[in-house]
């Protein structure tokens, strides 16, 4: 049973026993009203808090008062000596990893390479005490100059982790917003995947047992956990696999869009550079078999991973019906290349390699 | 020019919205409104009652006394858009004084062991066979997943934030979870 069948099942069943206690609920909550109406006020526990809050607060403000007047308070500006920790973190994977740490003000007070990829990119940038902008424009900039966003690889993965889910949600659109632009300027298409996310202990372990970004490492957990075809055991292959590639599985995912979706969070753009699409995949074995998408029922198109010769290799199965014949034809096309790499026909009666 | 698809749910969003509404009507003692509340969320309370108590009468009275709270403390609810972790935070409350009232043993590990749990999948406490099928075979923390991501639509995000836990073991813990599921739905179907 597909996941997404077995879900609404789940669902539909949990609906179907619901016990209907609406008339019993009301009537108590109306009786308990009525009790509370009856009893004597008391001093209410909250008030006593409230005392003990005034107090707690005329405390912080003599320590704040005394500690302006013997200045123990450091600017801001000065990031790098401040003992104040970041408010948020952007995680910014392409293949280069770099982690910035931002302060209230969208200030760039950390800057910390993941990777020897990262190191290159932000060699000889001074990047503390930008603005967000300006950050991801120089990094960007200099991640098409070192040669790692280019036509055919143009897939970033931005994941920020923020305590305050509102602020973090702004900053997904406005990031993402900045790199589509700074893309536009350079005439290339950029594709991007924006995601939110929390990094605890357990993902810090997870990533560095895998080698990767805390990023990008909760991106492949989200694939298994909602991705039919992975399990635990394909973490490994898929840690290790370009954000290029994770994107081109991401984007080809079988319940993008439906309710069930699971990256519906996410934001999401731009075509996966440097391999054909789905659509083009389909028509390169329409014209192998010389029908068109109208004389066809399409059945599936799937991403897949071949990692024989222990290089990774993307490619699509697609396989699409005739009803007249009640044939199936199928094929398997290199990404990168557009070439089938195997094609087979079942017609009734005939079994064609 | 490129244009953003932010992929949010509107549904979801659509939903919280029209809770928050609602606990701001039950805060002026509007009954109809708690009426309201009942219908749009009866199965969400059920559903996380039944998947912690694993018995229907207990999950009855979970879900009764869940009411009667959001009836008392609407007042204090300050909306944040997000009622139904409030909501889920005060039925987890119940389901704790629930099982210190019984003194029942609660696992803190993550061990698979069927001795552990005292939770009788009987017919008796049970009656509907896929649910009591489909819940005998998870542990507790994985039908307290399930439960509120499968059926209230929570994040794997919020559900890590309401139960305490970090989100990589909520991730790990539901898909365990649901390829089990799937797996005993696929045995159901062929028997």
């Amino acid at each position: 049973m597909k996941k997404r069948d077995f879900k609404k099942k789940f669902k539909s069943a949990f609906k179907d026993s619901t016990p209907g206690l609406k008339d019993k609920i009301i009537s108590k909550c109306e009786v308990t009203d009525q009790l509370e109406a009856q009893e004597p006020k008391k001093i209410s526990f909250p008030t006593l808090v409230s005392l003990r809050k005034i107090t707690a607060i005329a405390i912080c403000l003599a320590i704040f008062i005394t500690g302006l007047s013997v200045g123990m308070f450091i600017p801001l500006n000065d990031v790098v000596e401040t003992a104040i920790p970041p408010k948020t973190y952007v995680h910014l994977d392409v293949n280069p990893s770099i982690t910035l740490g931002m302060n209230y003000e969208d200030k760039i007070v950390e800057c910390v390479a993941n990777n020897e990829d990262g190191k290159i990119v932000i060699k000889n940038l001074n990047l503390v005490g930008m603005d967000m902008d300006t950050a991801i424009s120089t990094i960007l900039s200099s991640m098409y100059v070192n040669g790692y966003l280019t036509e055919s690889s143009n897939s970033v993965l931005v994941s920020v982790d923020s305590h305050d889910d509102e602020r973090a949600n702004e900053l997904l659109n406005t990031i993402s917003t900045k790199i589509g632009t700074v893309f536009e300027n350079s005439s290339l298409e950029c594709s991007i995947i924006a995601q939110l996310f929390s990094v605890d202990e357990v993902l810090l372990q997870r990533a560095g047992e895998n080698g990767i970004s805390v990023g990008k490492m909760f991106l492949v957990d989200k694939m298994i956990s909602a991705l039919e075809n992975y399990v635990d055991d394909d973490t490994s292959m898929l840690a290790n696999l370009s954000i290029k590639d994770l994107n081109l599985i991401y984007q080809n995912r079988p319940n993008k869009g439906a309710q069930d979706d699971p990256f519906v969070e996410d934001i999401v753009f731009g075509e996966v550079g440097g391999y054909v699409n789905t659509e083009v995949a389909l028509s390169i074995l329409l014209e192998k078999i010389g029908l068109s998408v109208d004389d066809i029922q399409i059945e599936e198109i799937n991403v897949g991973i071949s990692t024989e010769n222990d290089t990774n290799k993307m490619f699509y199965t697609v396989c699409v019906s005739l009803e007249p014949l009640n044939a199936i034809f199928e094929c398997i096309v290199d990404c990168e290349t557009g070439e089938i790499l195997k094609i087979r026909a079942e017609i009734p009666g005939i079994d064609t390699q | 020019m490129f244009s953003i698809h932010n992929q949010g749910n509107k549904a979801v969003y659509t939903r919280n919205g029209e809770i928050e509404a609602l606990i701001k009507r039950i805060a002026l003692s509007d009954t109809g409104a708690l009426g309201e509340l009942y219908e749009l969320i009866k199965t969400d309370i059920y559903a996380y009652a039944l998947s912690k108590t694993a018995n229907e009468e207990n999950a009855e009275d979970i879900m009764q006394n869940t009411f009667i709270l959001i009836w008392k403390s609407a007042r204090q609810y300050v909306p944040y858009g997000k009622p139904l972790a409030w909501i889920f935070t005060i039925e987890m409350n119940l389901v704790r004084q629930h099982f210190n009232k019984n003194k029942r043993l609660i696992p803190l590990d993550d061990t698979n062991s069927a001795e552990l749990y005292d939770a009788d999948f009987s017919e008796k406490i049970i009656t509907n066979d896929f649910i009591r099928q489909m819940l005998s075979i998870l542990n507790e923390e994985e039908r307290e997943i399930i439960s509120l991501h499968v059926v209230s639509d929570l994040k794997h995000r919020e559900i890590a934030k309401l139960i305490g836990k970090p989100i990589s073991t909520v991730l790990s813990k539901y898909n365990r979870a649901i390829k089990k599921l799937q797996r005993k739905a696929k045995e159901m179907e062929v028997r």
